[in-house]
């Protein structure tokens, strides 16, 4: 599929490009410190900090990988915003941000070092920083794809240009100029997307014509989660709750830095508990904007014989290039501009999001802590920039990795799910059980990594998993109906396994004196006094709200 | 910050002030969708205009 652009549309993307890197020239000249070049001066409104959090998220896997995922699940899609995220978020917000911006850590991996040791910092820094560099190289990698298949750009100069505009940005204005985009990608998104929304619904017959020609299997939240076999997802209530529910919606919302940073930057405590809450109240309604558009190209295949989702290679449709080519039936010249500068904004936050997480983690976990300890801090400032270069560097190394080898993202990706899994139950011992040790921390992480892989390499679902079998000349311990399932479960077993081992080895191991863990650990910290707040500051009361909303949506769409 | 270097309104503001000019134009020289670019375009301008207004409400404050 090609899409064919006129003047408008490259003056859109050209306006686009011009602001982007008009924010970090303009915020360049307040970069005077590592403070304000890393953390943005603790001195991000709440307001912006709340709509980066969760436009951090809004990459261009989650646009267009939700879209495909809305034609291919249904509204179960939805799953990843009301089970997967809202909950996660609100739990952030009142129980772990206190913790996080009351230690005065700048850095998910500093928490760590405070709360446990160097040696558990330095296992999750060090994973944390790889990951995001490859994340950050995915990312341009499918930006580059998607632009030669849709206008036809040359490969290489699509990766060096999108490469560049981020760099310009990110090198110039650091944290603040990123967490700024992110805010003005996260409108161009929304809005740059509703108009489709509109046209789509508008074209089938509005909701009713939409369920009237979706198969009404895809049309339920948690109808046939009974069963595995019963639903479009191919997993069950258990392990929809527990793996994607609680492990790793709270493993990725709580302590993947790259989001929780946005809330670390504001300027109050109290407002670094409402980002995230106040994040979950736009995020519950993002299903509309990403997984919708999904759903109504279903519709549309049936009642429009000239629109179809176009077809893979290998047979089948090709679900990622849904929202592209609903771009491409319902957008005339203009609004098409709009929408394709869209798509590239959620390519360029996820990139950005991720280079400036790592360099904030290389600077002060790795380089700061391993390297060289006590310099000026003009040094540190010096070497952040650096650092944001070579992230763009290396992110564009990947981008060629993965043209190369697509089997070595998805096995690294794989790998990266076995780091993230378990590191929940390390943060969550941590600031709710004084007596996790340090020693339980960093063997509870190893073990939960290491059941992961495990259960990954003796189970198998839709032909992936099970090499541990093959290796061992045993049949695989179990089939799961999808891949998704799978990796609800393989989630679920490594946060067992690092929890339980984390609290074995504590009960014989060393234990911290109870003074030092003195803010670092919900017992020992005097609770924060939030009866006097306004209730639109209060994060109970706020995040009361979000979740009975969100139980409501369950009920209505169950 | 966001009052001594750079107020994120205005630029959010001025930013879709600008592409609602540019979809007015397409509306104008568009064979096809001229009218949900207007549409689009004055949705645009609104929000533009009132992200833009939101900041000086907030400095005459």
């Amino acid at each position: 599929m090609k899409l064919e652009l006129n003047l408008v549309d490259y003056l859109v993307i050209l306006t686009y490009f011009i602001f982007v890197i008009g924010i970090g020239y303009v915020l360049k000249k307040k970069m005077k410190t590592s403070n304000d070049f890393l953390m943005s001066g603790r001195s991000i409104p709440m307001w912006v900090a709340s709509l980066a959090f969760i436009s951090a998220n809004l990459g261009a896997q989650e646009v267009l990988g939700m879209a495909a995922s809305g034609a291919k699940y249904g509204l179960y899609t939805t799953h990843f915003y009301w089970l997967g995220a809202a909950l996660a978020m609100v739990f952030l917000g009142i129980f772990m941000m206190p913790f996080y911006y009351g230690s005065k850590a700048r850095s998910v991996p500093e928490y760590l070092a405070l709360r446990y040791d160097e040696k558990t910092r330095g296992f999750n820094a060090i994973t944390f920083a790889i990951m995001t560099i490859f994340s950050s190289g995915i990312s341009l990698y499918a930006l580059a794809i998607l632009l030669q298949a849709m206008l036809g750009w040359n490969f290489n100069s699509s990766i060096m240009v999108s490469s560049v505009i981020v760099l310009a940005y990110t090198y110039l204005g650091g944290l603040t100029s990123a967490v700024y985009n992110e805010v003005l990608q996260f409108f161009l998104i929304v809005l740059g997307i509703a108009p489709l929304v509109y046209l789509g619904l508008h074209h089938v017959g509005g909701w009713e014509g939409l369920k009237a020609n979706v198969a009404p299997e895809l049309m339920h939240v948690w109808k046939g989660m009974g069963s595995d076999k019963t639903n479009p997802m191919g997993t069950n209530y258990g392990s929809l709750i527990f793996g994607l529910g609680f492990v790793l919606a709270f493993g990725y919302w709580c302590t993947d830095f790259l989001v929780v940073q946005r809330a670390m930057v504001t300027k109050h405590i109290n407002d670094a508990q409402m980002t995230p809450i106040y994040a979950s109240i736009p995020k519950i309604f993002m299903p509309i904007i990403v997984i919708l558009p999904g759903i109504i190209a279903l519709a549309l295949m049936k009642t429009d014989p000239s629109y179809t989702i176009p077809l893979a290679k290998g047979g089948g449709y090709d679900y990622n290039m849904t929202l592209p080519s609903l771009l491409q039936h319902f957008y005339p010249n203009g609004l098409l501009g709009v929408g394709l500068t869209a798509l590239i904004a959620s390519f360029m936050s996820g990139m950005a999001g991720n280079v400036t997480a790592f360099n904030t983690v290389f600077t002060f976990d790795i380089y700061q802590s391993y390297i060289k300890k006590d310099a000026p801090d003009n040094h540190y400032l010096k070497v952040g920039k650096v650092v944001t270069v070579v992230g763009i560097i290396a992110s564009i190394a990947t981008a060629y990795l993965a043209k190369s080898f697509d089997n070595i993202m998805d096995f690294l990706q794989l790998v990266f799910g076995f780091i993230n899994a378990p590191l929940f139950a390390t943060f969550f011992l941590g600031m709710f059980w004084k007596k996790a040790t340090a020693n339980g921390a960093f063997y509870g992480l190893i073990s939960g990594t290491a059941a992961a892989a495990a259960t990954h390499g003796l189970t198998i679902a839709e032909g992936k998993g099970g090499w541990l079998a093959h290796m061992l000349h045993i049949d695989p311990l179990f089939t799961f109906s999808s891949s998704m399932g799978q990796n609800f479960n393989i989630a679920s077993v490594a946060f067992i396994v690092c929890f339980l081992v984390t609290w074995f080895i504590s009960l014989f191991t060393k234990k911290r004196e109870e003074s030092a863990l003195v803010g670092l650990v919900y017992s020992l910290t005097e609770r924060q006094k939030t009866g006097h707040f306004v209730w639109y500051k209060n994060p109970v009361i706020v995040g009361s709200l979000v979740v009975i909303v969100t139980i409501i949506f369950n009920i209505i769409f169950f | 910050m966001e009052n001594n270097s750079l107020d994120l309104r205005i630029v959010i503001g001025l930013f879709f002030i600008i592409i609602s000019i540019l979809l007015l134009i397409a509306s104008f020289v568009t064979a096809n969708g001229s009218e949900i670019n207007r549409i689009t375009g004055l949705t645009f301008l609104a929000f533009g205009i009132i992200m833009y207004a939101l900041s000086k409400i907030r400095k005459m404050k």
